[in-house]
């Protein structure tokens, strides 16, 4: 049967968010992320695609798609940073139209690292408060996870 | 930290008048390649490239009939820049709404929504 599956994860402390090597992104007040699995079904049609057709056919002996499930994972984080300097901006701004980037969230003694796109950003300047960015990064293959 | 009071958004040259906030948003598209399930490059992970990318802009203002003052209208096309000190953003977006809101004994607002109408570039 198709269904969702969620893993959580714990609250964060002592949370930094690295890009490429130094570089750090103002201060980070917030970040969630999180991997969430997805099953599918793979009908007949799109069997098709891979298999070679007629053999496909010959081996469901009823030509009918025979239902294959499996869990395909994916990852995106989302952090509300307050901007150090104009330069920050610029930085942000250079990643929104490049290619993914490898990204590092630290929680406590556990990494987590990936390769990700910077999807959005988000930019709210009130009167008499700190200026405010939101970005949310979506993660593209696989969401790495080692000890510190 | 950057103060909120040193952002502002000037369209045509000319700062909007009595500015209490301005936002801006950038988003790009994203496109799943996911490879096909049991292929080679199979990893079972999400893939994705980049789409598109769109951005948009809006500020709530207090209404100023004062000389100097400038509020451009619904359908204006105009450039508009954000200052952050040395750098800048700045493009060409339209108006694509005007909210004025005026309430008896108090101060008169129009709130702006503008939609980025090509890139925005970095100066």
């Amino acid at each position: 049967m198709p269904r969702q599956n969620q893993i959580g994860v714990p609250a964060f402390r002592n949370i930094s968010l690295k890009i490429y090597k130094n570089m750090i992104l103002g201060k980070i007040i917030r970040l969630q992320h999180g991997v969430s699995g997805q099953w599918y079904n793979i009908d007949k049609e799109r069997s098709s695609v891979f298999t070679n057709s007629s053999n496909y056919v010959e081996g469901a002996g009823n030509g009918r798609g025979q239902a294959f499930y499996g869990q395909l994972k994916s990852w995106s984080a989302e952090a509300t940073l307050l901007i150090a300097s104009a330069s920050d901006i610029a930085t942000l701004f250079s990643l929104l139209g490049a290619e993914a980037s490898p990204w590092r969230f630290v929680c406590g003694e556990t990494a987590y690292s990936g390769k990700a796109y910077l999807s959005s950003f988000s930019l709210e300047a009130n009167k008499r408060s700190l200026v405010i960015i939101r970005i949310v990064l979506i993660g593209t293959g696989k969401l790495n996870e080692s000890e510190i | 930290m950057i103060i909120g009071d040193s952002v502002f958004i000037k369209i045509g040259g000319k700062i909007v008048a009595l500015q209490k906030t301005c936002k801006l948003s950038a988003s790009v598209e994203m496109v799943e390649v996911t490879p096909l399930p049991n292929s080679e490059e199979d990893d079972g992970w999400t893939h994705y490239e980049r789409g598109e990318t769109s951005w948009e802009a809006s500020s709530d203002n207090f209404v100023s009939v004062g000389e100097g003052s400038y509020m451009p209208l619904v359908g204006d096309v105009a450039e508009i820049e954000f200052n952050f000190g040395k750098i800048s953003l700045s493009g060409k977006a339209f108006v694509a709404k005007a909210k004025l809101t005026a309430q008896y004994k108090s101060h008169a607002t129009v709130s702006l929504s503008l939609v980025g109408e090509d890139f925005l570039k970095l100066a």
